[in-house]
């Protein structure tokens, strides 16, 4: 339980934000999603952080992570900016999902939701 | 000359650059990414900066710069750390960033303090060590579980009582994600009701229980008419010298300018007093002052060292007298130990009964300091 605890579940949660990361890197995506991608990662950072014992190369893994959010969040608003939109009907899988753009009310209840965890890390303690 | 946007794309993706159903327009695809790239970037920086693991630097060594440097590699992760070690009558500090009047929450550490008072109940002859709840209860032990269960089986961690009552455990759940004290708003009549409408299971063997140890608290305060908090001070702080040792009720009494701890991912933590389970770890405490309770249980002055006799088998080499650890080393050697951990301290008190050698260790961040304590007692972390 303990090993389950401090180690598996605090990698499942970092690895569970690298594909989508790897995703911006590699795929247009629209802005909103940078943002909503951003507000997941966020959250499960945040949560990993307050939860769990991240010590150590735990601690490196987490800061790793968020270095390739942030990363994958600069490379797509670069491809963003030098590129048009690709077209919807030659795009597939996940890079039609970055592609899509997102709803003013999925974004909104995502940063609702990151606010809420940012607000529990900055005044906890 | 081309701008950017002009730029053929050499992404497979985007070999195809005909426009979607609804294109964005290139200004506003550039406004929007801008946006974007601006609320990401500062999701991304307030979420390290709000909960970023914080690297763990040790402080500035106090007292002995021999122990401290023979310390110093078994302490990775900590900040501020106090240490006391005993050899006899020799008596060595190292501080880290601390100082001996440094105060730290010694957590469970605690429960060795209640169990020394109930030693010393036993010795006034107010209560002995088979006097069962409902003798100290009355009317208010009938039809629960717990009412035949001694004062023995509670001390010594087997009386069946679970670890903590469940509700306790769903209220701190929250409370948890905060950082703060998960006892908070637990009152005396809390415990004593939790534990008599608990159900106990595996009543006889070891099962470490802060429930336990904090009605075994509050059982003493019940039978002698005064808190826990008052026969503390008058029966074992006072007499053992500890002025600057206290364990405070309420959160306000603690003090602004009093240390507070850091989480295993380097997050403050909130400080604890635990309320009603205070006999279970609401102690905070420094170097000088524990390295004055370390002696008395050394010298046989503290009532707690009446309460060594093993009670109940705690595995092999291993059993449990009046909470104190009590452990046998592969040399032979008789050990007594007992760790404390709160939501941003961690605290390790034993001796060595047959070379003499003591430890204390504190710490202000939650990482057991286990593994240096029991090797300082046992020779295998040379000093």
């Amino acid at each position: 339980m303990n090993l389950l605890l401090t180690l598996v579940v605090p990698l499942f949660l970092l690895v569970m934000m690298v594909p989508a990361a790897v995703a911006q890197l590699r795929h247009w995506t629209h802005p909103g999603r940078v943002v909503l991608e951003a507000c997941g990662a966020g959250v499960l950072l945040i949560v990993a952080s307050l939860v769990l014992p991240i010590t150590g190369w735990m601690a490196i893994v987490w800061w790793a992570v968020l270095t390739l959010c942030a990363a994958g969040a600069g490379v797509a608003t670069w491809r963003t900016w030098h590129r048009p939109a690709p077209a919807a009907d030659g795009l597939t899988g996940r890079a039609a999902v970055n592609a899509h753009p997102v709803g003013a009310r999925s974004l909104v209840a995502n940063v609702a939701i990151w606010l809420v965890a940012a607000l529990v890390a900055l005044v906890g303690g | 000359m081309s701008s950017p946007l002009d730029d053929q794309p050499s992404d497979p993706h985007l070999a195809d650059p005909a426009p979607t159903t609804t294109p964005p327009s290139r200004a506003t695809t550039r406004r929007t990414a801008l946006a974007g790239a601006a609320g990401a970037g500062a999701i991304l920086a307030l979420t390290g900066l709000a909960a970023g693991p914080r690297p763990a630097r040790l402080g500035d060594v106090h007292g002995d710069a021999e122990l401290a440097a023979a310390l110093r590699p078994h302490l990775g992760g900590h900040r501020h750390v106090s240490a006391v070690v005993t050899d006899g009558d020799q008596q060595r500090f190292a501080g880290f960033g601390a100082d001996e009047t440094t105060e730290f929450e010694i957590g469970s550490v605690t429960k060795t303090f209640t169990g020394a008072l109930l030693m010393d109940a036993v010795d006034r002859g107010e209560v002995s060590l088979e006097t069962t709840v409902a003798e100290i209860l009355g009317e208010r032990a009938a039809g629960s579980e717990a009412s035949d269960v001694t004062l023995a089986e509670i001390a010594s961690q087997s009386s069946g009582l679970p670890r903590l009552p469940l509700t306790r455990v769903l209220a701190s759940l929250p409370i948890n994600f905060l950082r703060k004290d998960p006892y908070s708003g637990s009152s005396v009549d809390g415990v004593i009701d939790a534990a008599l409408d608990a159900s106990l299971s595996d009543r006889g063997e070891y099962a470490y229980s802060n429930l336990g140890v904090a009605f075994l608290g509050q059982l003493l305060a019940t039978q002698t008419g005064v808190s826990w908090q008052e026969l503390l001070r008058s029966r074992l702080l006072d007499p053992l010298g500890m002025t600057s040792t206290r364990a405070p009720f309420r959160l306000d009494e603690i003090g602004t300018d009093a240390p507070r701890g850091h989480g295993r991912s380097g997050l403050s933590a909130g400080a604890w007093t635990m309320h009603g389970y205070g006999p279970a770890g609401g102690i905070r405490s420094t170097g000088h002052d524990m390295a004055l309770y370390l002696a008395s249980m050394q010298d046989g002055s503290n009532p707690g060292s009446a309460g060594l006799e093993p009670l109940v088998e705690r595995g092999e080499d291993s059993a449990v007298g009046i909470v104190w650890s009590l452990r046998t080393t592969d040399a032979g050697e008789s050990l007594v130990q007992h760790n404390g951990m709160t939501g941003g301290f961690a605290a390790f008190c034993g001796f060595n009964q047959d070379s003499g050698r003591g430890v204390v260790l504190m710490t202000d961040s939650a990482l057991s300091p286990d593994e240096l304590g029991a090797g300082i007692l046992d020779g295998s972390v040379s000093l």
